[in-house]
């Protein structure tokens, strides 16, 4: 059984201007152990999946359908609740580490503070462990960085710090909202391995949101390619990469620039990304932007296509085994 | 942290001088002599009294001699409106009500302000917001001469339960309504300065980080947003105490308390300037040295401030 | 939930890219959809109309004594429509309608008046300091923080004792008072505006520094000018009102709202409550107008939730 499943999970906003639907009817499953890439542009609903996860959703949003952790339903569970399951079963790292950490208070006291909160320790004991975690996590000079405040680290560690702090309770899931975005791009790698390391030294089970199909090749074992709040595309990395299936997949791998090709100008989608605003579009949203697709793609949504670990959402490119769900993995 | 105080302190020193020099010359250029107003004096019973003030001698040499009496011997010289005593007695006599109750108030509108504005932002647009909001808008509008009266009219006039005036060592009924009525607007502005803060803070990105990291509600708020929501709450700190010495006029002219107000507004009606110019250079050394803690106290808050 | 966490989602896909609203007509529209500022300026303009035009209807002057109520104020000179005293008498039996009116036509004209003031210095003072920046910067700014510790209501009480009382000096010294949060806001604008890139041009066509002062910056700072200006109005009349509610300000037989409420005060005892009640109504109605205004202008014109 999986270790997260999410069931027909959407997320609306209710705004000044009318609800914006930023996931509609979402079902993936994230299995132990692996590291599963969210893929999508900005406003394609991938961080807001992670935020109805987590339970930090912003006040004016609403979800619905379910996910389960462990079997257990957690969307929706109360605040208390919800927070016992945080970082100790389940953690989240930020897009910006810059911003992420408390200013006004020193690195040593955010990380006690967690894990005296979760599993009761002892102020020396949880200094220990803190300490052993930031140098797990090759936090250089850890001991000094361990007394002083953020501002004193520079963004690549202060993402380290981060880590080492979602990981002090030895959480079964990781979630990553684009860890890397706010990153120089050496320090960027850096930190894909380090993902790495800690996936296979705790053994933790890896959700990386991102934008970057570089880092989506680096190193997720599966991705899921999200466009206007729907999945379009789930499966193997290697698999997608070397062979798209759906439409906006495809155009989306075109579009990234690559060493053993020449272009002499880099393709890019025609179109703007969808407008979320207002009713839920009755067919793909992707339609509007989509040279394979035809009128009936605008008035039917497409169901899931499966073949073997693969899945896709396209009435054009329905060749799969049948018409269920991904469920049942 | 040191090196920041005594740097601030350095800078305090030339304000206060600046502030003695030009309340000095003001007094000097204002047309006619102190003596002059009430009854006209032969010449010559004038020039002794001017003598006898250290009038006649050089400017400089009587500002210099009058800051050296100060710093010496805490010294302001004589009163003129009161013939028998001197700045110092008087100022060592009104100082204490004015701190006593001036502090008090201050302690109510910092404690209420805040708790005010911490509870709006946390319960936002709830009825308990929409109360605590409307209450610290109306009452931005009660400077202290308009609580002042409002309060006498209700709690001596009508129900008769407090004092209408008067100190008495300062006990309780007596201190009930001089400190409410100071300390209205202050809280009402910190309150507000408190809510708004309050609701950028939560909105924060570390905020999220500690919700992520399965902190509870009462947590976040206290060990994490609580400190930096503080910190416009502490730039208010220094008009809030100008505020208070200033509304001490107001407070011992209204309700006869005999605090330093009573004695700076008869000096500034009689033209005492030496008592006029003690009480203006107090308060000053007071204001900055307040303004001196609460800068310390803001570096305390914010690391991130360059010493 | 309890958290004012704001929506995170994507802006750029709620905004119709064929919808070319310009800034100004944003915030014309967001101030417009704010009933309590769009009310409030109703209010004020009622206030105004009335402080202007009460004299003239009402047959009665400030200045003159109603014979008939004198000596039995208490009933005889109650509101009525009989005397034509819409609002009373006060205990000289003179008519509070037009003195309200003629003390918030004061109170307005010193409110407006030593905004002006404070906006003309504050706005020049910090734009000179914040466009030359360096040293003359850091000096023009240590300046305005040994200012700030000043309690300046004293000096300026000083100012008016040793110059005698005097509405000009009492709109300027208000003024005066309170240009040093204009300075420091108007800097910050400017250090940031400094960076734009059409001043960055000016620049190097080789305009003058005050030409690019006058021409390019101040005019980019109207909409933070008029936003503090509008906030400093009910300052000024709160200053005003102190002054003159100590009778420190000014004089008979011309009067101020705070004049006003000070002898209306002195009167409750003697249950002439109306003397009190109008004054203090036409200043906090006042008070209030000027604070929704000037929320609603800052709403309309830097938009920022939560506040």
């Amino acid at each position: 059984m999986a270790l997260l499943q999410t069931r027909n999970l959407s997320v609306t906003f209710s705004t000044a201007d009318g609800p914006v639907h930023a996931v509609n009817d979402i079902s993936f499953n994230l299995c132990r152990g692996e590291i599963l890439a969210i893929v999508g542009e900005s406003g394609s609903g991938k961080s807001q999946t992670a935020f109805a996860i987590m339970g930090l959703l912003a006040r004016n949003a609403h979800a619905a359908g379910s996910v389960r952790f462990g079997g257990k339903e957690i969307l929706g569970l109360h605040e208390t609740s919800m927070a016992r399951i945080r970082a100790s079963d389940i953690a989240m790292i930020f897009q910006n580490p810059m911003t992420s950490l408390n200013p006004y208070k020193r690195i040593s006291s955010q990380m006690t503070e967690v894990l005296r909160l979760h599993q009761g320790l002892s102020r020396r004991e949880a200094r220990f462990q803190c300490i052993e975690m930031l140098k797990s996590v090759n936090l250089a000079d850890a001991e000094i960085r361990f007394e002083q405040f953020p501002h004193e680290c520079s963004g690549g560690m202060r993402q380290r710090i981060m880590i080492a702090m979602s990981l002090l309770c030895r959480p079964r899931i990781l979630i990553a909202d684009e860890p890397t975005t706010a990153l120089d791009v050496t320090i960027q790698s850096q930190i894909v391995e380090l993902l790495k390391t800690i996936r296979q030294v705790y053994g933790t089970t890896i959700l990386l949101i991102t934008h970057d199909l570089g880092l989506v090749a680096g190193c997720s074992d599966r991705v899921m390619v999200m466009y206007g709040g729907r999945v379009m595309e789930t499966g193997p990395t290697e698999e997608i990469f070397a062979a798209p299936v759906h439409p906006y997949t495809a155009t989306l791998l075109e579009a990234v620039p690559r060493l053993d090709r020449e272009v002499s100008e880099l393709p890019s989608i025609p179109g703007n990304p969808p407008n979320m605003l207002g009713p839920i579009p009755e067919g793909c949203p992707f339609s509007p932007r989509c040279q394979v697709g035809d009128q009936t793609c605008f008035t039917r949504i497409p169901e899931v296509s499966r073949s073997g670990q693969r899945s896709w959402a396209c009435l054009k490119r329905d060749k799969g085994t049948g018409h269920e769900t991904v469920a049942g993995n | 942290m040191a090196s920041y105080i005594i740097r601030r302190i350095l800078i305090g020193i030339p304000t206060i001088l600046a502030l003695v020099v030009f309340s000095y010359l003001l007094i000097v250029v204002a047309p006619g002599s102190p003596f002059a107003g009430e009854r006209p004096l032969p010449p010559d019973v004038l020039a002794n009294i001017e003598a006898r003030y250290g009038l006649d001698r050089p400017l400089a040499e009587q500002i210099a001699s009058y800051v050296w009496r100060i710093v010496m011997d805490f010294d302001f010289g004589p009163s003129f409106a009161y013939q028998d005593r001197t700045v110092t007695d008087i100022v060592l006599q009104g100082f204490p009500v004015t701190l006593t109750y001036g502090f008090l108030a201050f302690l109510v509108s910092v404690l209420v302000g805040v708790t005010l504005g911490i509870v709006a932002a946390i319960r936002k647009n709830t009825w308990l917001d929409y109360l605590a909001v409307g209450i610290s808008i109306g009452a931005q509008a009660l400077p202290n001469f308009v609580m002042a009266p409002i309060l006498v009219l209700v709690f001596t006039l009508w129900l008769g339960v407090l004092p209408g005036g008067g100190w008495q060592g300062g006990q309780l009924p007596y201190l009930v309504m001089p400190v409410i009525a100071l300390s209205t607007s202050f809280m009402a502005s910190i309150a507000r300065i408190t809510r708004s803060s309050m609701l950028e803070v939560l909105n924060a990105d570390f905020i999220l980080t500690a919700r992520a990291m399965g902190l509870g509600f009462g947590r976040i708020i206290f060990s994490h947003a609580l400190k930096p929501a503080m910190l416009p709450v502490v730039s208010y700190l220094g008009p809030t105490f100008v505020g208070m010495i200033t509304g001490s006029v107001v407070i011992d002219m209204y309700f006869s308390t005999g605090g330093i107000g009573q004695f700076f507004v008869n000096a500034a009606i009689n033209r005492d300037y030496p008592l006029i110019m003690g009480i203006t250079i107090l308060t000053g050394c007071l204001t900055v040295t307040f303004n001196l803690v609460v800068d310390v106290l803001y570096a305390w808050i914010d690391p991130r401030i360059r010493y | 939930m309890i958290f004012s966490v704001q929506a995170r989602v994507d802006t750029a896909s709620k905004v119709d890219p064929s919808d070319g609203r310009s800034l100004w007509q944003d915030s014309r529209t967001r101030f417009l959809r704010n009933h309590a500022a769009i009310g409030s300026a109703v209010l004020l303009l009622l206030i105004c109309l009335y402080a202007l035009l009460a004299p003239v209807a009402s047959g009665w002057s400030g200045e003159a004594i109603d014979w008939n109520v004198l000596g039995d104020v208490q009933s005889k000179g109650r509101p009525s429509m009989e005397t034509g005293h819409l609002f009373g008498t006060d205990e000289l039996g003179r008519d509070i309608f037009v003195r309200t009116a003629m003390g918030t036509r004061v109170s307005l004209m010193v409110g407006v008046f030593g905004a002006l003031v404070a906006v003309i210095v504050g706005t020049f003072y910090g734009a000179v300091s914040g466009y030359i920046g360096g040293v003359t910067d850091s000096v023009m700014m240590r300046i305005v923080d040994i200012l700030m510790s000043i309690p300046f209501m004293f000096v300026l009480i000083l100012l008016l004792m040793v110059f005698g009382r005097s509405v000009i000096l009492l709109f300027v010294g208000i003024g005066l008072v309170s240009w040093l949060d204009m300075a420091r806001i108007v800097r910050g604008q400017t250090l940031s505006l400094k960076q734009a890139e059409f001043v960055e041009h000016a620049v190097v066509t080789g305009i003058s520094p005050l030409m690019i002062i006058g021409r390019h910056i101040i005019p980019n700072l109207l909409g933070v000018v008029v936003v503090y200006a509008t906030l400093l109005v009910p300052n000024m009349i709160l200053y005003e009102s102190f002054i003159s509610f100590l009778g420190l300000g000014v004089q008979e037989p011309n009067t101020s709202l705070g004049a006003l409420i000070n002898s209306g005060a002195s009167q409750m005892q003697y249950g002439t409550l109306w003397q009190i009640g109008f004054p203090l109504f036409f200043f906090i109605s006042t008070l209030l107008g000027f604070f929704f205004v000037g929320d609603g202008l800052r709403d309309a014109l830097d938009p920022r939730d939560d506040q």
